[in-house]
């Protein structure tokens, strides 16, 4: 009985394997291929055209195999990303820049991946050497300001054109979807150079915005100063021309007075010098002979 | 049974011995001492004693117990909650069938009906270029205040800079404008998932192809602008126009990701150069300085001009009045004087001569001479002085 016991147990752990290794399951995002004794012999969901001899299962689904003599390889069937390494590439100009790509993929034949590239990684590292020598061979000799600016889309499809290209005659089973620049540095002198002259620019904005504002204050302060020097000038003539008719209006009044008698005003306005011109301690030589000592020397008043 | 045998006191249900039980030595539970175990032996024990609990107990009902543990544990595979935010995919042997909303739902369980679950609605952030703090350590965050320009040049601590410099978010955020110039970015890409059949079947590492299109996107965005153009047209429009081009190129990926935002944190000069661009801001306030000064001197001379001018005028003015009154006064006093003298002439003529002469000559020192004594040189002794020294 033990034995049977035993035997019951093996042969049905066999069974179960044989069963369990009789089919595969291909899921929505991946394609199968199967192998007999290391020869490709089938391919289930693949995501694009397959090269021809080989037997197709279309679509995701419960697929068999012959279990022991029959294996599969899974492969990825989605967008895949490919990482390069940064390119350097030299410019227009002699400059080098360094560029750094990615790119997206997609094995679209996944019989001729398996002979080609077989695996994710070695297909990383031979697409990326593609990658790399194409954005050499696009962008090298462009100027950097194309690079850089609006061409960059253009430029782009031409690198992943040119990649698909070399994919193609290399056979090896993908496509490339899209590749695109993620960054273009320049090397470090370019770099230094860059900040330089980006001080310097704003250097120089400084120093006009400082030299045209000082340019513009002294221009008000002159002006202010030529304003005033106006003014006083301008006053003093008015003051002159008043001070003038002033004095004018004087001449007038005297003349209109002292006209009434011009001989007496000539008395009267000498008499007011005399006595006006006369200080204490002045000397003055009298002849007796003046009008004013007349009775001096004779009560007469005679000579 | 088991507990009925008295022969095997030391076995346990599994056969073998139990530690303690026979000798001093250690025991694998699998029993034998020494020895590795034999599989044929495992393999007998294993069948004899299961054998033995089987055959004892009632065997088919048991196992009928255990079956239905089994199946309902397999069965259990196909249980799942889907919540609010999820959605779930549900492939029969690998091929998608259905999608399943939120809830509990029942499948058929593994491996012929397998399920992916995904949060659809919920926000997904990326965040690419240095955080705001970092860059406000220089001065430079043109986040906060509106974009006005900051008092004071900073001091830039080279070693701080040169750390920064190193991070890999500042290299991710420094990038070149159109004119060759730096500009260091820093934005948040928001997304959620549109397309979940896309997102799970056809696109591998969906995060990764978004991160690597913002960041290709906004340099391309950033290339085809000057300087000027990208600090000042500014944020919105920038991240309007790379959530426009990152959505065209994820969907030509068929991604399924749907990009909700793009938000720019910050658009700023490289902190290496800052000191320079900020001289540009301290360049305008002190033009404007001077410009006020300059106002200021004009503000206060003008109107001390025009009052020194008004006082001038005043002056002439009241000279000229005072010349005038003065004038009439004296013109008027004469008229007054001629009225009385026409009266008597010679009278008064005399008096006037007399009364003036007397004031006059009563001032000042006299020397009286004869008249001929003025040919020549005057016989003058000044005998006042001479005696006023003795």
């Amino acid at each position: 009985m033990r034995t049977a016991g035993i035997l019951t147990v093996i042969l049905v752990a066999v069974a179960a394997t044989i069963a369990l290794n009789s089919y595969y399951i291909v899921r929505e995002y991946e394609q199968v291929v199967k192998l007999r004794f290391g020869e490709v012999v089938f391919v289930a969901n693949p995501a694009g055209e397959v090269s021809d001899g080989v037997a197709i299962g279309e679509g995701p689904g419960l697929y068999l195999k012959v279990p022991l003599i029959e294996n599969t390889v899974r492969y990825d069937s989605r967008n895949i990303m490919l990482d390069s390494n940064p390119s350097l590439v030299t410019v227009a100009g002699g400059e080098r820049i360094t560029v750094d790509s990615f790119a997206r993929y997609k094995i679209t034949d996944p019989v001729t991946f398996y002979s080609a590239l077989n695996n994710l990684f070695e297909a990383n590292s031979k697409l990326s050497a593609l990658v790399e020598d194409s954005v050499r061979a696009v962008l090298g000799g462009q100027s950097q300001e194309t690079i850089i600016s609006e061409e960059r889309a253009r430029l782009m499809v031409q690198i992943r054109d040119r990649v698909n290209a070399q994919a193609k005659a290399n056979q090896f089973g993908v496509e490339v979807i899209d590749v695109r620049i993620r960054r273009a540095d320049l090397p470090e002198a370019n770099a230094d150079n860059v900040y330089a002259r980006m001080e310097t620019e704003r250097r120089q904005q400084a120093a006009l915005a400082r030299a045209q504002g000082n340019e513009r204050a002294r221009i008000i302060s002159a002006e202010t100063d030529r304003q005033v020097v106006g003014l006083i000038a301008q006053a003093r003539k008015e003051s002159e021309t008043i001070k003038g008719e002033g004095d004018a209006q004087r001449n007038r009044i005297f003349a209109e007075a002292y006209n009434l008698n011009p001989e007496f005003a000539d008395f009267y306005r000498s008499l007011q010098a005399y006595k006006a011109a006369a200080s204490e301690g002045d000397q003055l030589i009298i002849s007796p002979d003046s009008e004013f000592y007349r009775y001096f020397t004779s009560e007469r008043g005679g000579r | 049974m088991p507990w009925n045998d008295n022969s095997n006191n030391n076995n346990g249900p599994w056969g073998g011995n139990r530690p303690g039980g026979g000798g001093r030595r250690p025991q694998s539970p699998w029993g034998g001492g020494n020895k590795p175990p034999d599989i044929e032996e495992v393999l007998k024990r294993f069948g004899g004693g299961a054998g033995k609990f089987f055959g004892g107990m009632g065997g088919p009902f048991l196992a009928l117990i255990l079956g239905l543990v089994a199946l309902l544990g397999w069965g259990a595979t196909g249980f799942v909650v889907v919540d609010q935010a999820e959605r779930a995919l549900v492939m029969r042997f690998g091929e998608y069938n259905r999608t399943l909303q939120p809830g509990f739902h029942i499948h058929l369980p593994f491996p012929i009906e397998q399920r992916l679950v995904e949060n659809v609605t919920r926000t997904r952030e990326i965040d690419i270029g240095p955080p705001s703090e970092a860059l406000e350590r220089f001065n430079l965050s043109t986040n906060q205040r509106g974009g006005e320009t900051t008092q004071g040049r900073p001091t830039i601590n080279e070693e701080a800079l040169r750390a920064l410099e190193r991070t890999a978010d500042y290299q991710d955020g420094l990038m070149l404008s159109g004119d060759e110039n730096f500009v260091v970015v820093s934005f948040t890409i928001q997304y959620n998932i549109g397309d979940l059949r896309n997102y799970l079947f056809e696109i591998r590492d969906p995060e990764g192809a978004v991160r690597a299109v913002a960041e290709s996107g906004m340099r391309e965005l950033v290339g085809s602008l000057s300087y000027e153009e990208v600090s000042q047209a500014g944020r919105d429009v920038l991240g309007q126009d790379l959530r426009v081009l990152m959505q065209e190129v994820l969907d030509s990926y068929m991604s399924g990701v749907n990009i909700l935002s793009v938000q720019l944190r910050d658009i700023s000069y490289p902190p290496r150069v800052a000191e320079a661009f900020l001289d540009v801001a301290a360049a305008d306030q002190d033009a404007r300085a001077a410009i006020n000064e300059a106002t200021r001197y004009q503000n206060e001379q003008l109107p001390q001009a025009r009052a020194e001018a008004e006082a001038l005028l005043q002056e002439a003015q009241g000279y000229r009045e005072r010349v005038v009154a003065e004038a009439s006064g004296e013109a008027d006093r004469f008229r007054q004087v001629y009225e009385s003298y026409s009266a008597s002439p010679d009278v008064t003529r005399r008096r006037l001569f007399l009364e003036t002469m007397e004031e006059v000559l009563s001032k000042t020192d006299k020397v009286i001479l004869e008249s001929d004594a003025g040919s020549g040189v005057v016989p003058y002794l000044p005998l006042n002085q001479v005696r006023g020294s003795n």
